[in-house]
């Protein structure tokens, strides 16, 4: 019996849960097992008894209730022997995630607001998921968050739109923020800055935007490349640069491109942006994107089956703002349907393409010249027979309404005719469409063919 | 199931049970309302698994019995539905209604798939509803944002005959204090979207002199209402509340005594220039007035000057016009005490008339 008793008590409860779980999965309903059984957990194992941990007492009664003969017959199944079963509410389990309980919450604290905006909770080091794409710039931020204005002073993040540079640079300060609360943090856009300049300017206090920005002790400036061509900006830039520079505070900047490709920027500005460390994010890699939708997933407390998660990653090479878009509205749709997810109820979101499929015009000249029974040579020439002249006219309709193309470049198509030709084609089709059933049928069909 | 009852009757109960259904939740049967008929009255039923709603209302039953319907759909029929008598009847999973010539099936789902509802064990305290209606005007103060959990809920607190309710997000705190004639003790914090609820309900109650009875079991960390022939049993949220006596100030450097009307006016005001930044309205307390301004880079100034009667010294304090305001609507007397602690300290606001009631807000800091 002793025996008995030890081999019992070294059995790991974790996995014993699973397997009661894989037992109760088929005796009940996807939802209800989803809902009551996934988030309880089996805590302890005794000799006689199994303590079972749930969020609430909702889950306590409904389990109890409900569902324990099941429970106990599995128990028995998996454990060899009939256990009692006995639950605990722990109400830490219904807190997601994300959101964890402190000991003690903090006293009241006097509301910071100054006249500095605070940063972005949401956006810190710790969320930030790195990857193929982002590995240096993550360590690079690493640095300087451990040792602002000494590690790499300025830090310039380049790379496309929604790739992380605004989330690396606010995670930045968040964590400087964390470790020495007092730290004055200013973040602004290019666009603030210049907005603030020109304030400055007209009513005449100066003084006010110098102390403001050369008293930080970290400066932080989002999208740069909207200096461009602002010599004013630039230059109070600059001084605002050297002086924080001088006195070793923090400089972080990033940019949709690297400083010598921003154009009508000083040269002195230039350099002094190369001066520091310059890194560039790309868009993340595929294995980056799955740990990203994992990491999204949990954040919003949501759980989606690993193969869908890799069946959006692979089908998204965008950036991540528009890969989060994606899932939030394929866990709405699901949720709003009732849907489980399932590569199958998510493969109508994956298989509309992002963007439109782009249309060759020498293929649409072709098209037509096809469903006309032309050649190309006659359709683009110089004769101004009856049965061309439609054609041409119902091209230059295409040409310029479907595909956008100035009338000047369908001209060029069609034989180097003038553009006036072309509006002259085009207007004549557009009032055609509604009055002759017939014209409208052949745009129809003469559409359907490449479409 | 087979039972009959007054449109007008079942509509109003009926309607206040739907609230507390699940909408988006993966599990269809918590969209449902549970019906079940037991003698001589109607148990109905709904849940998200935060809270649960029980009502009861007498009918006349001719058959025992329970279904679950989904509630949209019946709160829908019977809403259109005149003041006639239905009869309700159940044909395995499929509810019947009928009422003269309308007659209307619904799909429904076994009872047994429904939830069951936690319900109180051993004794409760219990105190008249209108002292629990008066927490209305503290309920504001609380935490939208789920970023710190634990302020998003209503601290109840019974200790030495004294019922506290507090409420805070760490900008403002309202608190208020019923005496009732019980020397247990206990301690809970409800979720806020719970707290609304039940005064919703108790709002609905039209018999007068109705107790409100509460039982927590804080090894479940669940509370139960019993409030006349309802059941709200809640969820609480865990987590220990800031100590909150140590934020009301004791004594004070200046206290006036202020029309609120005329205050309320000041603040809307003041508001519209304190658009940017903190929302920042300053008062310079002087001895017979409040001189309010605020200013916007972008947009202007203005100033303003509201009777006060003062005692106590000079000061200047700078508020968020939103949490000034927030507070001065709810107080909701014809006058108010302020008092001053110094402008980086807690301002002590408190409704002339009203025993209990009282706000705490905190100032701004002027750059």
């Amino acid at each position: 019996m002793d025996k008995l008793s030890t081999k019992i008590l070294s059995v790991d409860p974790e996995a014993s849960w699973q397997k009661i779980l894989d037992i109760v999965k088929v005796e009940v309903s996807e939802s209800n097992f989803n809902l009551w059984f996934k988030s309880a957990e089996l805590t302890e194992i005794t000799d006689t008894k199994l303590t079972l941990s749930v969020p609430s007492a909702f889950f306590f009664e409904q389990l109890k209730i409900r569902y324990l003969p099941l429970l106990m017959k599995a128990a028995k199944e998996v454990l060899g022997k009939e256990f009692l079963i006995d639950f605990r509410v722990d109400p830490s389990k219904a807190v997601k995630k994300k959101t964890k309980i402190k000991e003690e919450e903090d006293m009241f604290s006097m509301p910071q607001v100054s006249t500095l905006p605070r940063l972005n909770p949401k956006f810190t080091l710790a969320n930030f998921v790195v990857g193929l794409s982002n590995n240096v710039a993550y360590a690079a931020a690493q640095a300087v968050a451990q040792n602002p204005g000494n590690a790499y002073n300025p830090l310039f993040f380049y790379g496309g739109t929604g790739v992380g540079k605004t989330h690396l640079m606010l995670g930045i300060g968040n964590a400087i923020l964390a470790k020495k609360p007092e730290t004055k943090i200013i973040y602004c856009s290019s666009e603030k800055f210049m907005n603030d300049y020109v304030d400055a300017i007209k009513t005449n206090k100066m003084g006010d935007l110098r102390n403001k920005y050369r008293s930080t002790d970290i400066l932080l400036v989002d999208d740069i490349q909207f200096f461009s061509g602002r010599e004013g900006t630039q230059e109070e830039f600059f001084h605002t640069f050297n002086e924080l520079q001088t006195k070793n505070s923090q400089i972080i900047l990033t940019s949709d491109r690297p400083p010598n490709d921003i154009a009508k920027i000083e040269e002195r500005l230039k350099s002094r942006f190369q001066g520091g460390l310059m890194i560039d994010i790309q868009t993340p890699d595929y294995d980056t994107r799955v740990a990203i939708l994992q990491a999204k997933c949990q954040e919003k407390g949501e759980t989606l089956p690993e193969d869908v998660i890799k069946a959006i990653a692979s089908s998204f090479e965008t950036n991540i703002r528009e890969l989060e878009g994606k899932l939030v509205q394929i866990l709405q749709t699901l949720k709003t349907q009732n849907l489980p997810p399932s590569v199958e109820n998510i493969s109508r979101f994956i298989n509309t393409p992002i963007k439109t499929v782009s249309l060759d015009p020498k293929k649409i000249l072709t098209a037509i010249c096809g469903y006309f029974h032309l050649n190309l040579k006659d359709l683009s020439g110089p004769k101004r027979q009856k049965g061309l002249v439609l054609p041409r006219h119902i091209a230059m309709y295409i040409l310029t309404e479907e595909l956008s193309l100035t009338v000047e470049k369908t001209g060029g198509l069609l034989g180097g005719r003038d553009h006036t030709t072309v509006m002259h084609g085009r207007d004549r089709i557009k009032k055609l469409i509604n009055t002759d059933r017939e014209v409208q049928k052949m745009v129809i069909e003469v559409k359907q063919t490449f479409l | 199931m087979k039972f009959s009852i007054l449109q007008q009757d079942l509509l109003p109960v009926l309607s206040s049970v739907s609230r507390s259904v699940g909408i988006r939740s993966t599990l269809p049967v918590l969209g449902n309302i549970l019906i079940s008929a037991e003698e001589k009255k109607i148990k109905l039923v709904s849940t998200n698994l935060e809270i649960g709603v029980i009502k009861y209302i007498s009918a006349d039953v001719l058959e025992e019995g329970e279904i679950t319907i989904p509630a949209k759909t019946i709160v829908e029929l019977i809403q259109s539905l005149g003041s006639v008598k239905i009869d309700f009847e159940t044909e395995g999973e499929i509810l019947n209604i009928s009422s003269g010539k309308f007659k209307a099936s619904i799909n429904g789902i076994g009872a047994n798939e429904f939830p069951v509802i936690p319900l109180p064990e051993g004794t409760g305290i219990s105190f008249k509803k209108e002292e629990l209606k008066s927490c209305a005007q503290i309920l504001f103060a609380s935490a939208v944002d789920e970023g710190r959990p634990v302020l998003t809920g209503i601290l109840t607190q019974l200790s030495g005959g004294r019922l506290d309710f507090v409420a805070t997000d760490g900008f403002r705190l309202a608190h208020k204090e019923v005496k009732i004639d019980d020397l247990s003790e206990f301690k809970s914090l409800i979720p806020r979207k719970t707290f609304e609820e039940v005064l919703r309900i108790v709002g609905e109650v039209v018999e007068d002199e109705v107790g409100i009875e509460i039982y927590t079991n804080s090894s479940q960390n669940q509370i139960i209402f019993k409030i006349a022939q309802t059941v709200v049993s809640s969820r609480l949220i865990e987590g220990s509340f800031p100590s909150w006596e140590k934020i009301i100030p004791s004594e004070f450097k200046a206290r006036a005594v202020i029309d609120r009307g005329e205050l309320v006016s000041a603040a809307k005001l003041a508001s519209v220039f304190a658009k940017t930044d903190a929302n920042t309205v300053t008062f310079k307390v002087q001895k017979d007035r409040f001189i309010i301004s605020s200013q916007a880079k972008e947009l202007g100034s203005q100033i303003n000057e509201v009777e006060a009667q003062v005692e106590g010294e000079e000061l200047e304090i700078a508020y968020n016009s939103k949490f000034l305001l927030d507070v001065l609507s709810a107080a909701d007397t014809t006058q108010l005490i302020m008092e001053f602690s110094g402008p980086l300290s807690p301002t002590l606001v408190k409704p002339v008339g009203v025993e209990g009631l009282e706000y705490i807000l905190m100032p701004v800091r002027l750059s």
